[in-house]
This record gives structure tokens, sequence and C-alpha cells, in this order.
């Protein structure tokens, strides 16, 4: 059997890593990447802490609202390079105040 | 035997991701990204979750990554604006790392060398479960997908 | 019935009415007013009157209302008293008072304001009631402060007229700078005495427990009060002003009752006077002034109102100069038949001004004689009581004053009182030959409407003409067959000294007076009957003199220039000093401290959400941080 620690710990990278791509990154649909990375450290990371029914049923439905969440934000990115052109992050400053 | 697959959807999982890091083309970054989360389904066999991990492929890496690709390839490129950005990254990045030792630290010292969780889940009991303990977020997760379809279409359709 | 029963609500009724009116008054007509405000009056007379029947069978009554301030020492009541003092001032307040009113329904008919008048004039008469029938210095001092307030309001009445609404102000100032004198004297009193009741004043100085410093200190300053108040030197300037009122408020307020309150103050006060030298002697002196002082003035006036009013300056003058010399009653006697002949005088002259169409300069009056058959005698009959021929009301009270000047060893001011009673004469009789006798120098325009006035205008006028007859024999002097029933009335509230006095002596003083005045209608006569250009060609020689008098000594221009302007460039000072520059300042330079670490704190909103998630996972480290370090 395989020691948990090892499954934790390459979800913990895993997560990180996504957060490290969220922050540097030019192109948006990088960051997006990067939350499904996220996620998906999330729900290793659940796993391999207790794997059990419940967390399995969790992941379900944690892998499920994602792939809506992407469906939605992809069609929002979609349409915000038909209207500005280019999708650099440092350009978004619509919600600037 | 388990520590040769351990290390091989190791790799498959985390190589992609350090391409991505260093990538400057999307459409190859989502192309890697379906191995990685092609990995982390094998992840999922290895923790006896056999349905979670099939789901993982089909739905993660099969639909989600598709769908990616597919906006990737129908974004308009024209031209770029000027960028200014006052944060530097840099300090981003160290501060991820120490989340992530933050995180790491406690849990080494708690769980040790413990090997995951007995009996394996079955089929049968998940599903019943999932009708009969966990029916509303079910419902209601089935709504949700259908707004998300809907708003998804509103959104990106074209001004005609 | 009571005595203590009823005469609490003797003030009771104007105030309900002045504050009825302003609430109906769009319900109630003209008819509606007229009737709420002379009735509340006239209720107040007739309960003035009962309580007078009472208060000599029963004697003097005390009431507590309401205790107002209880703190530590300081109690004071909302309470009244009644006994002669306060019976004389409700009668003659009330019903003096119930008669201007009435004139004022015709008089002041036309007036889109009426309802506002009448408002003011019964808020006037309560304070007023409350003024004298109050038993503390206290509670004196808001109607003291009320009767005021109301001045000001009536004189500024026609407040869209500069000229009004200036004199308000100015009667309104000057009498604050009596007031603070006023103000001074109840604190002296109230930490000498321990309390401000009337009757615990003069136990305490029947007890022999005040000094005489004291006594000087407390008299004088609560003098300086009633010098604003009752318009003696130096602060009369505002009387002539106040003549930009209506006439019924001239008469009552500026005649009859409020410019009394000093002298009432003075005689309520009267065991404080008669203790120390120096205050009463400062009081007679300051009257005796006033009283020749403000004469010369009206010497020369061409507007008739003014001449009244430089004369009621002058008659104050007189009734200080009775209580200063010892004789508290024969101030309230002059005070009493006063108010009747100069009430007279003002409605008449009133009367006048309204038969010629608001015109007011005597020099184009004249012949009146004959087109105002009711006003012209009453007017005469005023004029007679105020020169003190005998037979009038005047002659009895302004006798006793000087009986009692002479007796008191100031000779001298006795001489200025008899010189004053010749100029009175004077320039009264110059008033009635320029105004009813002679050419007729009115304007074409004005003569084609002179009318009488209406019956509710000439039956006061009739009645209080009557009154300045018979008013005088109240105060019949021993000399004269009479027992001066008014002052043994008033005896049990105010002490005076009797002086022995032979009744030839007496007889002799009183000739003097009547001879100065006699002497004084036949100059007014020769004047401005015999040889009309004497006047002017006496005016050219004396330029100066004459010029003088007519600008009424510069005292206005003195004062503005010695009090108005330095007030007003130093407060323009201070405005701009402090209150622009500094608290404005202060204001402005926080809500730019505000704006400008608003716009500091903004920076952090970028707009990328890069740097969200950075404070983000920045906010989380710390939290977890916190978390982990405690377990």
């Amino acid at each position: 059997m395989i020691p948990s620690i090892y499954f934790i710990s390459i979800s913990i990278f895993i997560f990180i890593a996504g957060l490290i791509i969220f922050f540097t990154k030019k192109d948006l649909i990088f960051v997006f990447m990067s939350v499904e990375i996220m996620l998906n450290g999330i729900n290793l990371f659940l796993l391999s802490l207790s794997p059990n029914l419940k967390s399995q049923i969790l992941i379900i439905f944690i892998i499920t609202v994602a792939a809506a969440e992407a469906a939605v934000g992809l069609a929002i990115i979609l349409n915000l390079s038909r209207i500005k052109g280019d999708v650099e992050v440092d350009t978004i400053r619509i919600l600037k105040g | 035997m388990q520590y040769i697959l351990f290390i091989i959807f190791c790799l498959l999982t985390i190589l992609p991701i350090i391409y991505i890091l260093f990538s400057k083309n999307t459409l190859y970054s989502a192309v890697a990204l379906i191995f990685s989360f092609s990995g982390i389904a094998g992840f999922y066999a290895l923790l006896s979750a056999p349905f979670l991990s099939l789901i993982q492929f089909l739905v993660y890496a099969g639909a989600i990554m598709v769908l990616f690709v597919f906006a990737i390839m129908l974004i308009d490129l024209r031209e770029k604006e000027k960028r200014r950005s006052p944060f530097s990254s840099k300090i981003a990045v160290i501060l991820s790392f120490l989340f992530g030792i933050q995180i790491l630290l406690p849990i080494l010292n708690l769980t040790g060398f413990l090997p995951p969780s007995t009996s394996p889940v079955n089929l049968k009991d998940l599903g019943k479960a999932l009708f009969s303990d966990y029916l509303y977020p079910f419902e209601i997760t089935s709504l949700l997908i259908l707004t998300a379809l809907v708003a998804g279409i509103i959104i990106a359709r074209r001004e005609s | 019935m009571r005595l203590e029963d009823l005469f609490w609500l003797i003030p009771l009724f104007p105030a309900i009415s002045t504050v009825l009116i302003p609430l109906f008054s769009k319900y109630l007509r003209k008819a509606g007013v007229s009737l709420l405000a002379c009735g509340s009056v006239f209720l107040s007379f007739i309960f003035s009157s009962i309580s007078f029947f009472l208060l000599l069978n029963q004697g003097p009554a005390k009431k507590i209302l309401y205790e107002w301030i209880a703190v530590s020492n300081l109690k004071i009541n909302l309470s009244f008293q009644f006994d002669p003092l306060s019976a004389v001032m409700a009668l003659v307040v009330s019903g003096v008072g119930f008669l201007i009113h009435v004139y004022s329904i015709g008089y002041m008919g036309k007036d889109p304001g009426y309802a506002r008048y009448f408002t003011y004039l019964n808020l006037f008469t309560f304070s007023m009631l409350l003024l004298v029938l109050s038993s503390n210095l206290a509670l004196m001092f808001v109607g003291w402060e009320g009767v005021g307030l109301c001045s000001y309001l009536l004189i500024g009445f026609w407040y869209h007229k500069d000229s009004a609404a200036n004199a308000g102000k100015k009667a309104f100032i000057v009498n604050r700078v009596g007031d603070f004198g006023f103000l001074l004297g109840i604190l002296f009193t109230f930490f000498t005495v321990g309390s401000l009741e009337f009757t615990s004043i003069n136990e305490y100085i029947k007890g022999g427990h005040l000094s005489t410093s004291l006594a000087t200190v407390i008299g004088l300053l609560l003098f300086v009060g009633a010098v604003g108040k009752s318009a003696q030197l130096p602060l009369y300037v505002w009387l002539p002003d106040a003549m930009e009122g209506p006439t019924p408020v001239s008469a009552l307020i500026h005649a009859a009752t409020m410019v009394t309150a000093g002298v009432y103050m003075v005689s309520r006060m009267n065991l404080l006077y008669s203790l120390s030298e120096i205050a009463s002697e400062v009081v007679a002196v300051i009257g005796g002034i006033t009283a020749i002082y403000s004469a010369s003035m009206g010497l020369v006036q061409n507007d008739i109102k003014r001449i009244l009013a430089y004369s009621t300056i002058s008659q104050i003058g007189y009734m200080m100069l009775g209580c200063g010399s010892g004789s508290y009653s024969s101030g309230m006697f002059h005070l009493t038949t006063h108010a009747f002949f100069k009430a007279l005088l003002f409605l008449s002259a009133g009367s006048v001004i309204h038969a010629l169409s608001d015109e007011m300069d005597i020099r184009k009056m004249g012949g009146l004689r004959k087109y105002l058959p009711v006003t012209f005698p009453v007017f005469l009959i005023g004029a007679l009581a105020i020169s003190g021929i005998p037979g009038l009301s005047g002659f009895f009270s302004k006798d006793e004053i000087l009986l009692s000047a002479y007796l008191s060893g100031r000779k001298w001011i006795w001489i200025i009182g008899v010189i004053t009673a010749g100029m009175t004469a004077f320039y009264m009789f110059r008033l009635i030959f320029l105004v009813f006798y002679g050419k007729e120098r009115m304007d074409e325009e004005v003569k084609h409407h002179i009318h009488e006035s209406p019956k509710v205008m000439t039956i006061p006028l009739i009645i209080l003409a009557g009154l300045s007859v018979i008013g005088g024999y109240i105060g019949l002097p021993e000399a004269m067959g009479g027992r001066n029933w008014f002052r043994s009335f008033l005896s049990s509230v105010i002490e005076e000294e009797s002086h022995p006095i032979s009744h030839s002596t007496e007889y002799l003083l009183m000739g003097i007076s009547v001879i100065s005045a006699l002497i004084g209608i036949y100059i007014a006569w020769l004047f401005y009957i015999k040889n009309p250009e004497l006047p002017e060609k006496l005016a050219k020689k004396f330029k100066a003199l004459y010029t003088l008098l007519y600008r009424k000594y510069y005292v206005d221009e003195i004062y503005d220039f010695l009090f108005v302007k330095p007030t007003l460039k130093g407060s323009e000072g201070l405005w701009k000093g402090i209150d622009l520059s500094t608290i404005d300042g202060i204001a402005h330079a926080s809500a730019k401290g505000a704006n400008a670490g608003g716009s500091i704190l903004s920076r952090i909103q970028t707009g990328l959400v890069k740097d969200y998630g950075f404070l983000f996972l920045l906010g989380t480290i710390i939290i977890l941080g916190y978390w982990l370090w405690k377990l």
C-alpha cells in the first residue's frame, strides 16, 4: 500500500503549481486552466485524506460544478475576446475602482 | 507493482503541469492538461475509487478539456494593448510556496505513514447513497448544469 | 370666593387667546379675532376688578402654580401675588389695555396683518400681567423679557419697511443692555438674600441683614434695567424710533404700560431703595435730568408722535424723580394718571393721523378743530391734564411728585421739575395750536378725505378723557380736603416717611407749578397764534441751539460712532478671521484629507483579478498561520 503522505504531497504540489500558474501567466486562458488544476489538486487532497463514501460523492459534485463553471467561464472569455480583441490579464481592468 | 503505477501516474500528472508553467502556447497547454487529468484519474483508481476515476477521465479529461480546446480555437486574437502591472509576480510565487509548506508541515507530522483506509467503496453503495441521502444535491446539480448550458449559449452568442 | 383661587387667572385669558388666534385665524374672520382678543383682555379686567374688591376685604394673597426650578438652594416657582401694588398695575394694564384693543379694531381694520397684530398685542398683555403679578424677581424677569420681545415684534410690525425693522432691532438691543444690569442685580440678590421672592427679600431687609453698600449695588444694577426698559438717560434712544409701530402700540406699550415697568420695579423694591441713599439719589437725579432733557428735545420736533414720545420719556423721568425722592406712591400715582392721559393723547393723535390719511408732520396740519368734533375736545383734555392744570388728574399726581422732590432736600431738582412742567405745557399746546388752530396747511388731496373716526375709536377716547379728569381724585391730598386714599391704599406695601408740611407751603408749591404751566401755555399761544413768524425768527437767530435740539443733541450719531460701528466692525473681523478661515478651514481640510486618504487607498483596487487573488492568498496564509499556531 502506498502511504497517504505521498498522495497528500502530490496533491499539494498540484495545487501550488496551479497557484503559481495563476500569478505568473499573461493569457486569460492560462488563468482559467490554473483554476481547474487547483480544483483537481483539492479533489485529490480530499480523497487522500479520507477515502470514504462521503468524499467520493463530494468529489463527484465538485467535478460536476467545475464543468458547469468551465462552460460559462469560457463563454465569457469568448465574448470578452470578441469585444476587446485580446485576453491579456493585465489589460482587463473593468473592476478598477 | 502499485509503486510503479504510482510513479507513472505522478509523471503523467506533473510533467504536463511543468510544461504549462513554461509554455506560452495555450493550445498545447490545454492538450497537456488532458494528460495531466488522466494521471489524476489514475490516482483515484489507486485510492480504490474506480467509479470516481472513470468519472474524472470522462468528464474532466474528456469533456472539459475538449471544451477548452474548442474555446481556444474560437478566440479571436487581434492587436494587443500595452500593459502595466504594478504587482510583481515574484512575491506571489514565494508566497505560494509558503502556503504549500504551511499546509504540508502539520500534516507531515500528523499522518506519518498511515495507509489509506480499508474497505473499498461499492458502486452499488455509491449509487444508493447518491439517490437517497444526497438526492437534493443531485437534483439541484442537474438544474445547475441546465442553467450553465443556457448561460453559456446566451453569453457566447454572436450578435446578429 | 377666595382671592387666591381667582386672581391667578388674570394673565391666563390673554395667554389662551394668544395661542388660539394664530391657530384658528383661518376660520375666525376679523370679527372673531376682534372678539377673542378684546374679550380676553376684558375678562382680565373683570377679574382684576373682582380681585381688587376681594383684596379690600380679605387682604393680599399668593399662589404657587408650579415648582419650576429647584436646584440645591435655587428655588424659583411660577408663583403670583396680589397685593395693592400689583392690583393697581393689573387694573391699569387690563383696563387701559382693553380700551386700546377696542380702538385697534378701528385703527387696524384695513391692515392685512390684523390677526398677527392682535396675537402680538395679546401676547404683550399676557407678559405684562405676568410681570406685575409675579411674586419673585425671576418670573418678573420672564415677563420683562416677554414685553421686550413684543415691543420688538410690534414696533417692526410693518416689517417690510426698513425704518420699522431697524427701529425694532434698536429697541430690543438697547433694552438688552439694560437687561444685562438687571440680571446682574438678580444674581446679587440671590447670592445675598438666598431667595428671589419679594416677601423673602423684604423680610431680609426688615431684619436688618442687608448692608447699605450691597443695597446700593443691587439697587443700581436693577435700575440699569429700569433705565433701559423705561427709556431714561442714557438708554432712551429707542423710544422715539419706536414710533414706527402702529399708533395703538405706541399708546399701549410705549406710554401706558411697558415703559412704566421700570417704575413698578423700583416701587416693588422700595425697601431696598429706601435703604440706600445713593441708589435713591441716582434714581431721582436721572429721573429729573431725563425729564428736562427730553422735554427740551420735544420743543422743536415736527412729527406728532415723536413729540408725544419725548413727552413720555420726560413724564417717566417725573415718576422716577418721585420714587427716588422717597415717595414711591407719588411715582405710582403719576404712572396711573399718565397711563390715562398719555394713552388718550396717543390714541387721539392716531385719530388725527387716520383722518389725514397717515400724515404725521404737524407742519402739514392746521385748523382741524372744525373737522374733528370729537377728537379735538378729548385731545385738549389730555393736553390740559399733562400740563398739570388744576382739576384734572395730572395736576394732582405731578404735584405729589414735585412736593416730594422739594421735601427730599434736593431743591435744585425741584426747580428742574418746575421748569420742565412749563416746557411740557409749552410743547403740548404748541402741538394743539399747530394741529387744531390756524391756517389749514394740508395737501388738497388729504383735505378731501378728512373724516372723524368711527365710534369704535372715539368711544375709548371719551372714556379715557373721563378718566383723565376724575382719575386724580383718588389721590386728593389733605391740603385740598381729601385723604390721599391712593397713598394709604398702597401703604401696606410701600413704606414711606411722611413729612409733615404746612398747608400753606403746599399751596405755594402748587401755585408755582401751575404758574409755570400757564406761562408755558401763554408762550405757546404767543408763538403760534399771535405771532406765527416769531418761532422762525427765533430759530434763525439761535440757529446753533435750535439745530442742537432738533438733531436731538446728536446722541444717535454719538452712539453710532462709539458703540454700533465698533461692534459691527469687530464682528465682521471675527467672522472673517475665525468663522471663515478657522472653522470653515477645518471643515474643508478634513474633507480634503478624507479625499486624499481615499484616493491613496483606492489604489488597491487595481481591477486585476491577479492582484485580488494575491490579497486572498495573503489573507489565507495569515489566518491559517494563526490557527495552526494556536494548535
